[in-house]
C-alpha cells in the first residue's frame, strides 16, 4: 500500500513533467498546456499551476527541468502503470525530481507513511498527496468509550466467575 | 469460663486486621469508574445538555436587553448614511418582542425545526415611521425613495434576524442532538454493570458489612474523580479568560459553563452522602454482627 | 484510614480510564470552544494579526484581479472566513487540514486551489463541530468566502454520500469554481465513519484571479 502511494506519487510528478518540450523557447504555458494533453490528473494540476503562478522560472530553468523530466520518462522506458517499476527504476525517478527541484532551489519532501509529497519553493508550500490521503478523519470516535465499559464489563463478569468462594 | 470467653475476645480481636480481598479491590476499582462516567454523563444531561440552561442565563445575564440595544444602536447607525433620524426607530422593536423572539428561535434549534423570528410586524412599522417623518419633513416619497426605504427596512429586518439568533448556537444543538442520545443509553448500560457489580461484591463476602465497604470506597472515589476536574476548572477558571466577543454572549456563556461545572459539583456531593449513608450502614451492620457473633460464641463456650 | 487511602487509590487510577472513556466528548467541546474564542492556547496563527477580511460584498464589482504570489497563503494559515446564514455556519477557514486546523474551524486541504483561482476547493470539518450544521444543508443554500483580496459567493448544487477514499466525489474534474465541503457521515455516534458527505457549491460571485 505504501508502494502504491510512493508510486503514484512519482508517476504523477514524472507526468508533471512529463513531456519533451523543445529547449528553445519553452515557456511555462507550454509545460502546462502539454501535461493537460498528457493527462495529468486535475487533482495534481491544480498545484502545478499555483506553483507556475507563483514562480517565474526563466527559460534556463525551464530547460533544466525539461532535461530531469526527459531523464525520468527515459528511466520509465515502457512500463505501462505503476507496478511494472522496478525499486531501482523508483528510485531513479525520484532523484530526477529533487534534482528537477535543485534547479529552482525548491525542496522536496516525500511522506511514506502517509502518501504525501511536500515542495517547498519560494516560501510557499505545495502538497500533493494520494487520493486515499485527500479526505481527512472529520468524525469524533466513540470506540474508546465503548471500549473501556466493555473492558469493565469483562472484568465484572471475570471476577464473577473467580469469586466462586465467598470470602469470610 | 469467664476467662475463656475472655481469651476467644482477644483471639478475635487479633484476627480483626486482614488483608484487602483483591477480587473486591478490582470490583470495587470497576465500579468506582463506571461511577465516575455515570456522573460525569448525568451530569451533563442535567447540566449542559438541558434544553433550559440557554434560556436561564439569557434571564440572568440580561442577555435580551443587551442585545435589543446593540441592534437598536446599530439600526440607527445604518440609518445615518440615509439621514434617517433615531426617533424614526422608536417602537419599531421593543425588549419584550427581542427577548420572546431569541427564546422561540433558540427553542425552534434545540427541536430542529429552525424557524426565523417574524420580522414582518418590523417592517411594517419601520415603514410607518419613515413615511411619517417624510410627510414632517415634507420630503416626496416617489419610486426611487420607496425602493431605498424597501432595501433599508430588509436590511433592518436582516440585522435583527441575525441579532436575534444566539452566535454559534448551531453547534451547540449538533453536539447535543448527537450525544445527548447516546448519554442515555450509556447511563443504562453502566447502572446495569454497576448494579451487577454490587451485586457480586456483597455475595463474595460472608459479612455484608465488609462488601458494603468496599461499595463504599468506590462511592467515594467516585465521588472524587467526578468534582475534582470541575472544581479545579471551576475555581481556576481559565474559561473566563476565553477573548469571546461580544461582551454579552461571553458572560451568557461564562453563566453557562458555572452553571455546568456546579451541576457536576453537586453530583459529586450525591456520591459522598450515598457514602455517608454506606458507612453508616456498615456501622450498624457489623456492631449487629459482632453482637450476635459474640452472643454465639458465648453460648458455644459454655 | 481505609475510607481515606482506598478511594484515594482507585481514583487516582481510575482518573485515567475516565479520561480516556470521556476523550471524544472532551476533545468535541474543547473544538467546539476553541471555534468560538478567537484565543486559543493552541492556536499557530498570532489571532492579532488576523487579516482584514473583506466583509463589504464587493463580489458584483469586478470580474477579475490580478493574481499576485502574496494571496497565496502559507500552511496553517488563517486565511479566509466562511458563512452560512441559514445554517448558522460562520467558520475561519485554515489553509491546510491536518487535526490542528481542523479542531480550530475548517481545513482546506492544501493541495486544492485558493479561492478564486479557477480550480476546485475543498474543504473539511468536523461533523460534531465546524460542519455540523451541514447535516440540514439543502440544494440553493448560499455560502459566503470572504479573503483579504475579495469575496465570493458559492451556491450548493448537488450532495452526495461516498467513501472516504472515493476520488470521483472530490470534485477536481469540475470545469468552473467549485467548493467541495466534506465532514463525516452519518452525524451520529458509534458509527464506522469510512463515509463522508461531499457537498458541492458553485461560484455565483467573486473576482477570478488572473494568472
Amino acid at each position: 500500500m505504501k508502494i502504491k502511494k510512493i508510486s503514484a506519487l512519482v508517476l504523477s510528478l514524472v507526468m508533471v513533467f512529463a513531456m519533451s518540450v523543445t529547449a528553445f523557447g519553452a515557456t511555462e504555458d507550454d509545460i502546462k498546456s502539454k501535461l493537460e494533453a498528457a493527462g495529468l490528473p486535475d487533482a495534481y494540476m491544480t498545484q502545478v499551476e499555483q506553483f507556475l503562478a507563483n514562480n517565474d522560472l526563466g527559460e534556463d530553468d525551464i530547460n533544466a527541468i525539461i532535461e530531469q523530466i526527459d531523464l525520468a520518462v527515459e528511466t520509465k522506458g515502457d512500463a505501462k502503470d505503476i507496478a511494472s517499476l522496478t525499486a531501482e527504476q523508483k528510485q531513479a525517478i525520484i532523484g530526477n525530481i529533487k534534482a528537477a527541484a535543485d534547479v529552482i532551489g525548491a525542496t522536496v519532501e516525500i511522506d511514506v507513511e502517509e502518501g504525501k509529497l511536500v515542495v517547498n519553493a519560494g516560501g510557499k508550500t505545495y502538497v500533493v498527496e494520494a487520493t486515499s490521503e485527500v479526505v481527512k478523519p472529520t468524525g469524533v470516535s466513540t470506540t474508546a468509550t465503548v471500549a473501556v465499559v466493555a473492558v469493565m464489563a469483562v472484568g465484572i463478569f471475570a471476577c464473577a466467575v473467580v469469586s466462586k468462594k465467598k470470602v469470610a | 469460663m469467664e476467662q475463656k470467653l475472655e481469651l476467644n475476645i482477644k483471639k478475635n480481636n487479633k484476627n480483626t486486621k486482614r488483608r484487602p480481598d483483591v477480587i473486591s479491590v478490582i470490583l470495587s476499582f470497576i465500579l468506582a469508574v463506571l461511577l465516575a462516567v455515570m456522573g460525569y454523563a448525568a451530569g451533563a444531561q442535567i447540566g449542559i445538555f438541558r434544553s433550559d440552561i440557554i434560556t436561564e442565563s439569557i434571564d440572568r445575564t440580561g442577555y435580551s436587553e443587551k442585545v435589543y440595544n446593540q441592534i437598536l444602536a446599530d439600526s440607527v447607525e445604518l440609518g445615518k448614511p440615509m439621514m434617517i433620524p433615531e426617533e424614526v426607530f422608536q417602537d419599531v422593536f421593543d425588549l419584550e418582542k427581542v427577548s420572546r423572539d431569541i427564546k422561540a428561535v433558540y427553542n425552534s434549534r434545540i427541536a430542529n425545526t429552525y424557524t426565523a423570528a417574524d420580522t414582518e410586524v418590523i417592517r411594517q412599522r419601520l415603514k410607518d415611521n419613515i413615511n411619517k417623518y417624510a410627510k414632517e419633513q415634507d420630503i416626496e416619497m416617489g419610486e426611487e425613495q420607496n425602493a431605498a426605504v424597501d432595501e433599508f427596512v430588509s436590511l433592518i429586518e436582516q440585522r435583527y434576524s441575525s441579532g436575534i439568533d444566539i452566535f454559534y448556537i448551531s453547534y451547540y444543538v449538533s453536539f447535543r442532538n448527537m450525544y445527548q442520545k447516546y448519554f442515555g443509553i450509556l447511563i443504562a448500560v453502566i447502572a446495569v454493570l454497576s448494579v451487577l457489580d454490587i451485586v457480586i461484591t456483597l455475595k463474595r463476602h460472608k459479612r455484608k458489612y465488609r462488601g458494603l465497604r468496599y461499595i463504599t470506597y468506590a462511592s467515594l472515589a467516585a465521588a472524587i474523580m467526578t468534582g475534582a476536574a470541575p472544581a479545579f476548572l471551576y475555581i481556576q477558571g481559565k474559561y473566563r479568560s476565553l477573548n469571546i466577543k461580544p461582551d454579552y454572549f461571553y458572560s451568557m456563556i461564562v453563566d453557562v459553563a458555572d452553571r455546568s461545572l456546579s451541576v457536576f459539583m453537586y453530583v459529586a456531593l450525591f456520591f459522598v452522602i450515598v457514602s455517608a449513608i454506606l458507612i453508616a450502614a456498615t456501622v450498624v451492620l457489623r456492631k449487629k454482627y459482632s453482637a450476635g457473633h459474640y452472643k454465639n460464641s458465648a453460648s458455644l463456650n459454655v | 484510614m481505609a475510607y481515606v487511602y482506598m478511594p484515594l487509590l482507585l481514583s487516582l487510577i481510575g482518573f485515567l480510564l475516565v479520561f480516556l472513556c470521556l476523550s471524544p466528548y472532551i476533545k468535541a467541546a474543547y473544538s467546539v470552544m476553541s471555534i468560538i474564542s478567537e484565543n486559543t492556547a493552541q492556536t499557530s496563527v498570532d489571532e492579532t494579526e488576523v487579516p482584514d477580511f473583506k466583509l463589504e460584498n464587493t463580489s458584483g464589482e469586478t470580474e477579475s484581479i490580478p493574481y499576485s504570489p502574496d494571496m497565496y497563503p502559507q500552511l496553517g494559515e488563517l486565511y479566509a472566513q466562511i458563512h452560512c446564514d441559514r445554517l448558522g455556519i460562520h467558520e475561519n477557514v485554515y489553509f491546510g487540514d491536518s487535526s490542528t486546523e481542523l479542531n480550530k474551524g475548517v481545513g482546506q486541504y492544501a493541495g486544492s486551489g485558493i479561492f478564486g483561482f479557477g480550480r476546485t476547493i475543498i474543504l473539511g470539518g468536523h461533523h460534531a463541530t465546524s460542519f455540523a450544521p451541514l447535516e440540514y444543508v439543502e440544494v440553493g443554500d448560499v455560502f459566503t468566502v470572504n479573503t483579504s483580496y475579495a469575496t465570493y459567493t458559492y451556491e450548493v448544487y448537488d450532495m452526495v454520500v461516498a467513501n472516504e477514499d472515493d476520488g470521483w466525489a472530490f470534485g477536481f474534474d469540475s470545469d468552473e469554481e467549485i467548493i467541495t465541503m466534506y465532514t463525516c457521515y452519518p452525524f451520529t455516534p458509534l458509527a464506522s465513519y469510512s463515509q463522508r458527505l461531499y457537498v458541492y457549491a458553485r461560484k455565483t460571485s467573486g473576482p477570478y484571479l488572473e494568472h
